[in-house]
């Protein structure tokens, strides 16, 4: 009986073991035969694995066109080289880069990002620094390859500058500031966060304000647009002119947020009149509210950059706020700090209820499935959005389902077809609004970086194709190409996305982010935590705005985790931060006399100057000093 | 039966991991390593042998792998005897660089970096490579490398000087004065701390102002003289000399430009200057992100002082929307009017945002 107990069980175990032995053996003499390593090594493939957790809709499938044109180029057949795509989930892309990166396996090429071993200093133990290589010109942006009708300008540019040149970022989205060194080539551009909204929807809402004119009796939900009222018993957002009349007749987007927010008011309108209680202004999401927030953050607090700002360094810093408020250079009960809050507390009541506990993929569905006016993300979810939305067109490849709804726009068929998509700007107040004497300007988006950027693995034994084939992605056309099918922004100098990306074309035009104040995150330990909960509650509706300054005030003022917590901890992170840079001019001295290499020198100028000027840390002491002059610097 | 359930649960594992993961199935194939195309090893001098364990040790240790490249310097050490060889200074240098960068640092191994820095120094004085061991010997001293670190501020004062006065002909002795300045900066809370290092400083670069490491030492003393003293006259001049020179970080030029053009507009009112790195901003610097912020301050200037004839450049950036070289199917908007002809009170740089004027910015706060 034991014996027999023993077979069914180990036996089974056993089985399972030698078919996963043989399985696995089988794949790698398969895989090392094709690759050449076992048999006939002339015959074999150079293999450049590409590896990222890119897995939205388009992109697989438009990388793998790239891949598979450039794999049928004369030159890399001949040598015999195929590039294969790896896509791995972002949930364990981490794990597998460390892993490998560790082990000596890593991909040729992998995507910069999940991982905390790419993102400082220690990148620079596992993949190659990319500033020599990218300082000269693409050679797949050539007279053959280069668009005939390009402007000779441009043209010019693309095949005689350096390739970081070539890039609409200068490659920034691969600099790493540790290292004074480029260590990845973004391959895509991510511009600014926009709203997109259902243009049926708006034309509803327009509709329903159009009626509210010229009802013989205003409707009282439409008179309380307009601002009455002063002080605490301020309300409305509008003034009634013969232009915000004129807009609304129009069929113009709002461009100003007291007009946003009629559109808002005159949806929840349309969701009384129609019984649709699902349907609400803005698909917000616990995701959602702090998009909002950043964007108007700067207009209202911009003011007070250059008081804050005491180390002098253009960028105002989380404990540079916090500090500011132990010194009394601003208050909660600034007007412009109250409308601030104000201001986004009222945009998220315009998100369903109970916003908090929703999530970004849940938001996404309530505004594709039309129970939401608008929805705030950024070009990365727009080939999701749009599909959703406007529908794919019936092609011979996609057909329509009998299930399928088509409908002709435009003389095309196109199936699942439910509305048109506008995409705009984050609204300031306008003139003679509500907030307008707060409010400055919007963020300028000069500074947005390219993203998607690989990396060339230190251990790759085809560090050359690998460079060739990012060549190759980040040429003019095939860039082009490849970011309009995935239904992303190209990142080459002169490059355009398809029309509906065009409004995600970053506008330099609005204020440095930098002059921001900083609440949360960047340096702000558990005062920053607190205060992003407490904000949270506050932006739901659970807390009004004296409850909620008062309990900020008080983990403020906490002697143990309030601001001064906030400074010192600032202050060891300054202390680590001097060691570190100490290993990056080790480092540069050692290329420097060691290797005689000649870039050596301005990397190494370039640290040295960094490691001066925090003056060996106490350069925090100092900025102590200057703000709090009879107050000593706090110990811990 | 749990023993025989976790055996079938692992061989399951290994069957999925087989299956789904390609990197452990597909080793890169590696023809530019390992052995010739007829499996042998050429035998290889030990000279040479030598030569290949120090270029290992120094690629370590530029890929910043510090613990293996301390072996491989001490390896190269040991072969690389008798001690005042090429190879030797090289290794002990690299070995102690190895030691004062390993993380995280001990004080038995700071030790061993400061003797092995003295023994180069003592050694082979004539070389480059004792400076930097010197040097190196004052930031040992200076940086406080582990939680209970002493910074022993008098003693790294001794070696930046010996630097500065021992190879005052190599860019290392400017590096060392800029470091013996800095010194006395730290010392911020004792009186005359700060002037001491200025001072220092202002009177070494008499005659140096432009060697390789210039830049750095007006940039730094622009600070100083900024941040520590209040001498903005000192710290615009300063920084003038840095950019004229070509500064050592120009990724970092916006802040710099935004902060000496700020100077020189609110504290010295010395508008040429402020218009000269407000325009620069715009036109050298646009991704810092400041362009829009200077394009507003030089529409005020051009507005309060009209017989000064200020042009508020475009910013060029992105291909786009304000972009330099469109392609060939890149939609172009008007052009935005050119100074002097805007037909409206609206300045262009609010124009561009398509909004009306919006209140003055509170530039300082009551």
């Amino acid at each position: 009986m034991k014996l027999k107990s023993f077979l069914n069980v180990n036996l089974f175990g056993l089985l399972l073991l030698l078919v996963a032995f043989i399985i696995s053996l089988g794949m790698i003499i398969s895989r090392s035969y094709e690759e050449g390593n076992l048999g006939n090594q002339a015959s074999g493939k150079r293999v450049v694995q590409i590896m990222h957790w890119q897995l939205e809709p388009g992109y697989r499938q438009a990388m793998q066109n790239v891949i598979d044109d450039y794999n049928a180029l004369p030159h890399v057949k001949e040598a015999r080289i195929e590039v294969r795509q790896l896509d791995v989930t972002e949930r364990v892309y981490a794990q597998v880069l460390n892993v490998h990166a560790v082990s000596g396996t890593a991909p040729d090429l992998c995507e910069k990002g999940m991982s905390a071993l790419v993102g400082g200093a220690g990148i620079a133990q596992f993949f190659d620094a990319l500033g020599e290589v990218g300082s000269h010109p693409n050679p797949y942006n050539n007279p053959q390859t280069l668009p005939d009708d390009l402007a000779p300008e441009l043209a010019k540019l693309l095949k005689n500058q350096p390739w970081r040149e070539t890039l609409i970022d200068g490659m920034q989205g691969g600099w790493v500031t540790q290292l004074q060194e480029y260590y990845a080539v973004p391959t895509s551009f991510f511009g600014a966060v926009k709203i997109y909204y259902n243009k049926e929807l708006f034309k509803q809402a327009k509709q329903i304000l159009r009626d509210a004119i010229d009802a013989p009796t205003t409707p009282a939900w439409y008179a309380d647009l307009f601002l009455t009222g002063a002080g605490d018993e301020l309300s409305g957002f509008v003034t009634d002119t013969p232009e915000l009349r004129a807009w609304v007749r129009s069929d113009d987007e709002p461009q100003t947020l007291g007009r946003m927010l009629m559109i808002c008011r005159a949806i929840r309108q349309i969701a009384a009149e129609s019984g649709q209680s699902q349907l609400v202004p803005i698909a917000g999401s616990s995701y959602t509210d702090q998009l909002f927030a950043q964007q108007y953050m700067l207009a209202f607090t911009s003011g007070y950059a250059t008081a804050l700002n005491t180390d002098h360094d253009a960028s105002v810093s989380g404990p540079e706020t916090w500090m500011g408020l132990q010194a009394g250079t601003w208050s909660f009960d600034d007007p412009q700090i109250a409308a601030f809050f104000e201001c986004v507390r009222t945009i998220c009541d315009q998100f369903p209820a109970g916003f908090l506990g929703l999530d970004r993929e849940q938001a996404r569905r309530r505004f594709v499935n039309e129970q939401a006016g608008m929805i705030a993300t950024g070009s990365w979810d727009a080939k999701s959005l749009f599909d959703a939305t406007l529908g794919t067109p019936v092609t011979e490849d996609d057909p329509a389902m009998p299930y399928e709804t088509v409908t002709t726009i435009d003389g095309l068929a196109i199936k699942n077809h439910k509305f048109d998509v506008g995409i705009m700007d984050f609204p300031l107040p306008g003139p003679g609004e509500r907030w307008n004497q707060y409010t400055t300007y919007p963020p300028s988006d000069a500074q947005a970086n390219g993203g998607a950027g690989f990396m060339v693995y230190q251990r790759s034994t085809n560090k050359e194709w690998a460079i060739d084939f990012l060549h190759y992605l980040t040429s003019f056309a095939v860039n082009q190409r490849f970011n309009r099918e995935a239904g992303w922004l190209p990142i080459v100098v002169g490059t355009t996305p398809t029309p509906n990306l065009l409004p995600f074309t970053p506008d330099p035009n609005g204020l440095a982010p930098s002059d921001s104040m900083i609440f949360s995150g960047d340096a702000t330990g558990n005062l920053g935590t607190r205060f992003i909960g407490e904000f949270k509650n506050f932006l739901a509706g659970d807390l009004d705005y004296e409850p909620f300054v008062e309990t900020i005030r008080q983990v403020a003022q906490d002697p143990r985790t309030g601001i001064d917590r906030v400074v010192y901890d600032e202050w060891l992170k300054l202390r680590d931060r001097v060691r570190s840079v100490e290993s990056l001019i080790t480092v540069e001295a050692a290329n420097q006399l060691l290797r005689d290499d000649q870039n050596a020198t301005r990397k190494l100028n370039s640290s040295i100057r960094q490691s001066a000027l925090m003056h060996n840390s106490t350069s925090a002491l100092h900025q102590w000093q200057k703000v709090f002059p009879d107050k000593p610097f706090p110990e811990f | 039966m749990a023993t025989h359930r976790t055996a079938a649960l692992f061989c399951t594992g290994l069957i999925v991991l087989s299956l789904a993961d390609p990197l452990a199935a597909a080793p890169a194939p590696g023809p530019a390593s390992g052995p010739g195309p007829d499996g042998e090893v050429a035998a290889v001098p030990i000279a040479d042998v030598e030569q290949s364990v120090l270029e290992e040790a120094i690629s370590e240790l530029t890929f910043f792998n510090f613990e293996k490249a301390y072996d491989l310097f001490r390896d190269a050490q040991e072969q690389a005897e008798p001690a005042g060889s090429k190879a030797w200074q090289r290794s002990v240098l690299g070995r102690a660089m190895a030691a004062q960068s390993i993380t995280p640092a001990t004080q038995a191994m700071l030790n061993e970096a400061d003797e092995l820095y003295r023994t180069l120094a003592e050694t082979s004085p004539e070389t480059p490579l004792a400076a930097r061991a010197v040097l190196n010997r004052g930031r040992l001293a200076e940086v406080r490398d582990y939680g209970g670190d002493v910074v022993d501020l008098e003693a790294a004062q001794g070696f930046y000087r010996r630097v500065f006065e021992g190879w005052p002909e190599l860019d290392i002795a400017d590096e060392a004065a800029l470091r013996y300045a800095d010194t006395w900066v730290q010392q911020f809370e004792e009186p005359g701390a700060v002037e001491k290092g200025e001072a220092f400083l202002s009177q070494w670069m008499v005659g140096r102002e432009s060697r390789p490491f210039a830049a750095v030492l007006w940039e730094y003393l622009s600070s100083v003289r900024h941040n520590y003293l209040a001498d903005y006259r000192g710290s615009v001049e300063a920084f003038q000399k840095a950019d004229e020179l070509g500064l050592a970080e120009p990724s970092l030029a916006g802040g710099e430009y935004w902060r000496v053009a700020q100077l020189a507009d609110r504290q010295l009112n010395d508008l040429p200057v402020a218009i000269h790195f407000y325009t620069k901003l715009i036109t050298d610097a646009a991704r810092s992100g400041r362009a829009f912020n200077a394009r507003l301050e030089l529409e005020r200037i051009q507005k309060d002082n009209p017989g000064m004839n200020v042009k508020v450049p475009e910013i060029k950036l992105f291909g786009g929307k304000d972009g330099a070289s469109p392609g060939p199917d890149t939609p172009t908007e008007p052009p935005s009017p050119q100074v002097g002809e805007t037909p409206s009170d609206t300045p262009p740089a609010e124009q561009a945002m398509g909004r009306q004027p919006a209140p003055q910015a509170p530039q300082e706060l009551p």
